[in-house]
């Protein structure tokens, strides 16, 4: 279940160019950065994370000794999103609908 | 022996899924399984730039195969299964299980969908950019693949996606 989580989570956010329109009468048209005679794993692999960027969070500074001052601890509740919940009951249920119509259809 | 490679290397690719998904989900606002439609909208585009197939076929195959219902699951006459919105065959599950996705992965509309583009992009590699590869998508023999073909033209036609007399 995890894994699917996962797997789901993954997808929504993994980055993609918008696909060319096709011309008329075109069957499908390649997007510019796929090639056209590759088949690419199912979903999206780590190494295919875009890379790293100056926008992204500094990295925390390194200790240069063990006393800390207060006034050097980060706010983190200025540009963090809120966190909310993202399993929930109802969505546990669901999936545990999905996996019993699976389990059945299998067994069948 | 192999069979400790074989259990090791799919709990690493478990975790680079997930490693995809907690360095991705940094951003998330968060969403459940039961509100996921609205990304799986999204996931046409994703997949099909992923791959290189157009969504507009991942599209007419989604509504060709189930009218979009991302829990569709179908019994053919045959004893496989099709499983989702783009109807994965269970035919499939032991290779999808090699590349790390478990079959009940594909109840996420996500999922199914680049799981689709993946299958598409076979067949556009081995029968080019074709209506003939988009046939294949549903079967090999010339006679359901053909009817096949024109039943995804024809929904795209409906949708003023292509002229009639194409």
């Amino acid at each position: 279940m995890r894994l699917i989580a996962c797997a789901a989570a993954a997808l929504l956010y993994c980055s993609a160019a918008s696909a060319a329109e096709p011309a008329a009468g075109t069957p499908a048209t390649a997007a510019p950065s796929a090639a056209a005679d590759r088949v690419y794993p199912p979903l999206p692999t780590l190494a295919m994370l875009p890379p790293a960027t100056s926008d992204d969070d500094d990295l925390p500074a390194p200790h240069s000794s063990s006393h800390k001052k207060k006034g050097r601890q980060h706010d983190c509740r200025c540009a963090m999103p809120t966190p909310r919940l993202v399993v929930s009951d109802a969505s546990r249920a669901y999936l545990k609908d999905i996996e019993r119509q699976l389990d059945s259809a299998l067994s069948q | 022996m192999h069979q400790y490679k074989s259990i090791s290397l799919r709990a690493v690719r478990t975790w680079a899924l997930c490693g995809w998904a907690a360095l991705l989900g940094l951003t998330t606002l968060g969403s459940t399984a039961v509100h996921a439609e609205p990304q799986a909208n999204d996931c046409f585009d994703k997949a099909g730039a992923y791959q290189g197939v157009n969504p507009l076929i991942l599209r007419a195959v989604a509504w060709r195969e189930s009218k979009g219902d991302a829990t569709a699951i179908n019994r053919n006459a045959n004893g496989s299964i099709d499983v989702g919105q783009l109807q994965i065959n269970s035919i499939h599950f032991p290779e999808l299980t090699r590349q790390g996705i478990p079959h009940r992965a594909l109840t996420d509309p996500c999922v199914n969908i680049f799981v689709a583009a993946w299958l598409l992009k076979q067949k556009m590699v081995r029968y080019g950019n074709t209506w003939r590869a988009i046939g294949a998508y549903h079967s090999e023999s010339p006679h359901e693949r053909d009817a096949y073909a024109r039943s995804i033209q024809a929904i795209l036609v409906s949708w003023g996606q292509l002229q009639p007399s194409q």
